[in-house]
């Protein structure tokens, strides 16, 4: 345990204090700390037998970047970059604008539910709050909203892009894990849910407080929302196809990922919004994107196998047992330290630090690792908006350069609360997540 | 717009280097393109016409080594790799250009032992004439693909990586 724990404070230090990016610090410490555990030792440096360390690391580079169901990365990044391009979340936050804008808070809301739909196609929240907030800002500032509402719907709606299936984040957790993409995305579908309509409570309460926040906006005919719905076909069409083949088994999560990209090209090119420069851009991108998470996703890799090789699971676990604990103040344990963390952690590296530690712990402790998973992406939304280090808020004051931070994070907060309460019901209300892969799949 | 401004609109990186950025990224989005149809094409055949794409599995296995290391030198030399940059208010601007230089040598080096290794993964499969499963590609090429492009990412990281961390200003 020893080794790990230098190996793992030296990580920090060098991820932190030096700087060097996470993907290359884990996997230097990985492999440094392999070769610890194989027997390396300042005496023996210069002598010693490097192979079997670089060899590790070398197989796990060669085997990931070929690594078939690791496909699923680049093709829904893909889907999710062509529907952006497309236009297609103006339709979204139309439609959903046309039921809802009419009420308190309504735009708020419309803005919340537009990003939960958004979410159904895009598996990452940065992307998500982004394009959002170019649709969603102008028609709130129009009805004269307060600013730190409108910004605080975007930043809390946004987290939902790495819950509500197809998500990145997932896709990373079931390789570190092997665990099963498909049920990860069917688990993650009812929080998901659950998120949206606590948001909605979230914006309901901010008006309720201060009625001048969310002023109401204009009250459509059903006609009107009729056709508002005609917009949004395309993102339910692709949304239905690509999670609906995942959960009936009609295809793999690799192929739904293809194809979903396939027809998210398709709609792009009905709506006449591709040309070879921004198809270009699209495709590179999306390359860029794969190619930073595929090198921080081998360097967990590394890393997580030089800890097992050191043994840290496994004493963690004789460690907690000594305890004499609940399993369940275990996982409120474990979730107290990703709250921490994630005031000062970027959502990526906090999940690839810490996930190889915590995950064979929760296992033998006889928790289920999809339910695992997704109160972990929960935790890590939560980290998304938590301040000091927002990385939603700071994309959304970034994107919209006359809102400060400071004015997001205050109306933030009761979104925030209504996370945390999420959190506690996903974590002690199993089948909240564990419905949908019992029913499909178990 | 002809296409040298286009170029240059869309890259930031000077000389040549545009250019290489240039034919790397359009390697990976050719690559990335082909993929999607691929995946499509496989689908579909196997549920319209009761037949699939013959090796789509190690072709796109193959097709995403290409696409991430086509892409490793560039988001390598941009400083595209996720930081964490909570200590930056703390640092001054010479702090964090020598920290910068300091991973630079760590990333290259790094890349350049483990592409050694790499290399003679490859040539092992090589002479032991390792195929792949259908299309009896030779295991030993993509191997050494790998290898190629992570030195191509360290000497890369080494020259125009430094020259771009030096020059370049601190958001």
């Amino acid at each position: 345990m020893e080794t790990a724990l230098i190996g793992f404070a030296i990580l920090l230090i060098l991820i932190v204090v030096v700087r060097v990016p996470i993907a290359f610090s884990m996997g230097i410490v990985g492999f440094l700390g392999f070769a610890a555990v194989q027997g390396l030792s300042f005496d023996n440096f210069s002598n010693f037998n490097w192979t079997p360390s670089i060899s590790m690391a070398a197989m796990r580079i060669v085997n990931t970047a070929q690594e078939y169901s690791l496909s699923v990365i680049p093709l829904f990044i893909l889907m999710g970059n062509l529907v952006t391009k497309s236009g297609l979340s103006q339709e979204l936050y139309r439609a959903s604008y046309a039921f809802l804008g009419h009420r308190k808070g309504g735009l708020a809301m419309a803005t919340v539910v537009a990003c939960g739909g958004f979410s159904a196609i895009c598996g990452s929240s940065l992307a998500t709050s982004a394009t959002m907030a170019k649709v969603a800002m102008p028609p709130m500032r129009k009805y004269g909203y307060a600013d730190s509402l409108a910004t605080a719907s975007i930043a809390a709606g946004g987290t939902l892009g790495i819950l509500i299936p197809p998500s990145v984040i997932l896709v990373i957790y079931g390789l570190l894990t092997e665990t099963s993409i498909r049920e990860l995305f069917a688990a993650g579908f009812i929080p998901g849910i659950l998120g949206i309509l606590l948001y909605l409570v979230a914006v309901r309460f901010v008006v309720w407080r201060t009625p001048a926040s969310g002023p109401c906006g204009e009250k459509f005919t059903w006609k009107e929302r009729r056709e508002a719905l005609n917009g949004v076909w395309g993102v339910l069409i692709l949304f239905a196809i690509v999670m609906g083949g995942i959960y009936l088994g009609v295809f793999t999560p690799t192929e739904a990922a293809g194809v979903g990209a396939g027809g998210a090209f398709a709609i792009a090119l009905y709506r006449k919004s591709l040309s070879f420069g921004s198809l270009f851009d699209i495709l590179t991108d999306t390359a860029r994107t794969s190619a930073m998470l595929f090198t921080v996703l081998i360097g967990a890799l590394i890393f997580s196998n030089f800890i097992n090789r050191a043994g840290l699971p496994a004493d963690l676990l004789t460690l907690v047992s000594g305890l004499d604990v609940p399993p369940m103040v275990v996982i409120f344990a474990i979730l107290l330290i990703y709250v921490v963390l994630g005031m000062v952690f970027e959502s990526l590296s906090m999940l690839l630090l810490t996930i190889p530690i915590f995950f064979p712990l929760v296992q033998s402790l006889g928790f289920d690792l999809v339910w695992f998973g997704i109160v972990v992406v929960v935790v890590t939304e939560i980290s998304l908006i938590t301040p000091p280090v927002g990385m939603n808020v700071f994309v959304l004051s970034a994107v919209l350069r006359d809102v400060k931070a400071s004015t997001i994070f205050k109306g933030v907060t009761p979104f925030w609360c209504v996370d945390i309460i999420r959190l506690i019901l996903i974590t002690l209300i199993a089948p909240i997540s564990l419905f949908l892969p019992e029913l499909l799949y178990r | 717009m002809g296409f040298s401004a286009w170029l240059t609109a869309h890259y930031e990186e000077k000389g040549p280097v545009q250019w290489l950025a240039f034919a790397l990224e359009l390697v990976a989005a050719l690559t990335l393109f082909f993929l999607m149809m691929l995946t499509c094409a496989d689908v579909f055949g196997r549920y319209f016409f009761g037949n699939s794409v013959d090796g789509a599995t190690e072709l796109t296995e193959i097709g995403i080594a290409i696409i991430v290391f086509a892409e490793m030198p560039i988001v390598t030399w941009r400083g595209g790799h996720v930081v964490v940059d909570i200590l930056d208010k703390i640092w001054s601007n010479t702090a964090i250009k020598a920290l910068g230089l300091l991973s630079a040598l760590l990333m290259s080096g790094s890349l350049y032992y483990v592409g050694v290794r790499i290399f003679e993964f490859a040539e092992r499969a090589f002479s032991r004439e390792v195929v792949t499963e259908l299309l009896e590609i030779p295991a030993g090429l993509i191997i050494q693909y790998i290898a190629f492009m992570s030195w191509a990412t360290a000497a890369l990281m080494m020259t125009y990586g430094i020259y771009h961390l030096l020059t370049q200003d601190r958001d």
